[in-house]
């Protein structure tokens, strides 16, 4: 079952007249991931807005889960992408003044499904995932958010996207901000833990090297049109 | 909720000083609307149970304040006789003599008759009772009101010397004629406490020492011979003023009118409630523009913190964003600013309320002691609560302002974090 469907979907900014993006169509399948690649402007972000239920959408051309997005009302859409979603973005991912746990554990807060989904104690397991992506949880975890290394906060930025095992997680550039070893290393671990979860990951980059964590590759410019991936 | 307290911590240099401002106004709004409605009470209670005041004619205000509050003093004398005529008048119950213009280490002297303790009334129609002792015995006795006790530590026995004027700088000291303290009077919460009584035969007597009345030979006489009975009906030369109480309310316009044509002294009958509302809409400006002033104060506290909150919200973008990505709605983000501000506010007018109760602790006995005006305690009065709740109302309505911007924000923003 796809947990990501798009199709045939175009998007106009307000007050913008060109497209960004034309009959766009992608699928992604529970325990997928798949890249998405293609330069600046060429509607990746959009995309994910789209995906994310921040943007108000058509009905019957996102659907998440199940769930047609752009039949949700606003707030409905920020309640489903608190239960069922997981995002990662390129910088600045972390609540400042919040301690690393208590970053990871923010969409607990806002979803009860999340919350309901994790057996046992919250904390033992924001502990849990910061173990599994290569955080010391004893002496990380109590830290401020803006106390840890870049490569610190994107993990766990990834950790809070994987709380409660969400069924989809984007990633918007998560890597930009890194150097190349902790780029692969920071890849390889979310990679691993999103098939962990089962979860279908779809990241937006446009960086060349990291191929290889993903199932599949998708150009931006190869969307467009009916059945024009793969 | 906590997300919010974790907000406001981070933040707690900048909320601290918005919480203080706030705390401040509230103080201050408070204890002028306290100060205000406990002098009315306190000057309406000493009032309460005198129905007339006949003194050389003066000013209404005047006459009140010297009486009834031993603040100034009414001027010239006026004949003793005068308190005999009144008595004589239809619908009169009682009359109380007063001689005033000394005072003992700050606080008024008053000379005047048992009848004072007899039938003055306080507080609506309460009377005065004696602690300890009796009223007057002897020419020589004094009775002191609790406060004056209290602040001097006298007792029964206790020898007391009076001074000249109103002052409590003593220019000329009677310490030929010392009084004993014979009556403690309990604590009434009005002007009286801060008052010394001692009998008309002996205020005139320190007054009649080497200052005969040169001008009536005839009068000094008489005044000599009652000195030596020290009873009741001791009529003195030279009055200041007289207290009236009546039998009947509706004689009152026949008195003033035979005051107002009383041939020998200029007479004034004051009545104490009028006289009251008079000095009340005189000083009434100044309590408005102090009102006013004290608005003013919680209205910038209150446009502080809607300053710092919105200053805030530009540096928060990326928190507010991140909130957004991990499932808050808008509504929620505004939620939170609403909350902080009430936060804000609701510590500010705890704060304030502390500030208030201590300054209530500081400056009762003070006030107590100048002007006999209690400030009525801790406890908060319908009105203050309503004052309190409307604050506390406006501050969030206040921060509606910043609320309704970061809901425009984050619309806005989505959950791209553009910094």
């Amino acid at each position: 079952m796809s947990q990501i469907s798009v199709s045939d979907f175009s998007f106009v900014w307000p007050g913008s007249s060109a497209a960004v993006l034309q009959n766009a169509s992608l699928n992604v399948e529970a325990g997928e991931r798949v890249m998405l690649r293609g330069p600046s402007g060429s509607g990746k972000s959009t995309l994910l807005a789209a995906i994310s239920g921040v943007i108000d959408i058509p009905k019957r051309a996102v659907t998440v889960a199940g769930q047609d997005i752009g039949a949700l009302p606003a707030s409905k859409r920020d309640r489903f992408r608190a239960d069922h979603m997981g995002l990662i973005f390129q910088v600045f991912n972390l609540v400042p003044w919040l301690s690393a746990v208590d970053n990871i554990l923010l969409p607990c807060r806002f979803s009860k499904r999340r919350r309901d989904r994790i057996a046992g104690p919250l904390d033992k397991e924001a502990h849990r995932l910061m173990a599994a992506l290569g955080l010391k949880p004893d002496t990380l975890g109590a830290f401020q958010a803006s106390t840890l290394s870049v490569g610190q906060q994107q993990r766990v930025a990834a950790a809070r996207a994987l709380i409660g095992a969400p069924e989809v997680i984007l990633a918007d550039e998560p890597t930009s901000a890194l150097d190349p070893d902790t780029k692969d290393s920071f890849m390889q671990l979310l990679s691993q833990q999103a098939q962990d979860s089962g979860a279908a990951l779809l990241m937006v980059s446009h960086d060349e090297g990291l191929d290889r964590h993903f199932d599949r590759v998708v150009e931006m410019s190869a969307l467009s049109g009916v059945g024009a991936y793969q | 909720m906590k997300l919010v307290v974790q907000s406001v911590l981070n933040r707690r240099f900048v909320v601290s000083l918005t919480v203080f401002a706030i705390a401040l106004s509230v103080a201050l709004i408070l204890s002028v609307e306290r100060l205000r409605d406990s002098a009315r009470t306190s000057f309406a209670n000493s009032a309460s149970g005198v129905d007339l005041i006949i003194a050389p004619r003066s000013n209404d205000v005047q006459i009140l304040l010297a009486t009834l509050f031993g603040v100034g003093s009414t001027g010239t004398g006026m004949s003793g006789d005068v308190v005999a005529l009144l008595k004589d008048m239809p619908g009169v119950a009682w009359t109380v003599p007063l001689m005033q213009g000394d005072n003992h280490k700050g606080f008024p002297v008053i000379g005047t008759s048992d009848a004072y303790f007899e039938h003055f009334k306080h507080s609506r129609g309460k009377a005065l009772v004696f602690a300890q002792g009796t009223p007057f015995a002897d020419p020589q006795s004094a009775v002191i009101g609790a406060e004056v006790a209290e602040r001097l530590s006298y007792g029964l026995g206790t020898e007391i010397v009076n001074a000249h004027g109103a002052g409590s700088i003593a220019l000329e000291v009677h310490d030929e004629a010392p009084f004993d303290v014979t009556g403690i009077l309990a604590r009434t919460n009005t002007a009286v406490d801060r008052m010394v009584f001692v009998s008309l035969q002996g205020f005139e007597a320190i007054h009649a020492e080497g200052k005969a009345h040169p001008a009536d030979p005839l009068a000094a006489l008489t005044q000599e011979d009652h000195a030596q009975n020290g009873d009741d009906n001791f009529v003195p030369v030279q009055i200041n003023a007289a207290y009236v109480g009546l039998s009947n309310r509706t004689a009152v316009l026949g008195i003033q009118r035979a005051i107002a044509t009383y041939t020998e002294d200029p007479l004034s009958a004051v009545m104490p409630n009028v006289a009251l509302l008079q000095l009340w809409s005189i000083t009434g400006t100044a309590e408005s523009a102090l009102r006013l002033m004290s608005l003013a104060v919680v209205v910038a506290s209150m446009i502080g913190m809607v300053v710092m909150l919105s200053a805030a919200l530009e540096a928060r973008r990326r928190e507010f964003a991140i909130l957004r990505a991990v499932g808050a709605s808008p509504r929620d983000v505004v939620v939170m600013i609403v909350a902080e501000a009430l936060l804000v506010t609701a510590s500010g007018i705890l704060i304030g309320l502390l500030i208030f109760w201590s300054g209530i602790l500081l400056a009762e006995p003070l006030l107590s002691a100048q002007f006999g005006v209690t400030l009525g305690g801790q406890s908060l009065n319908a009105s203050e609560t309503v004052l309190l709740l409307t604050i506390l109302c406006f501050g969030a309505l206040a921060s509606l302002l910043p609320a309704w911007r970061v809901y425009r924000m984050t619309l806005a923003d989505g959950l791209t974090t553009k910094l």
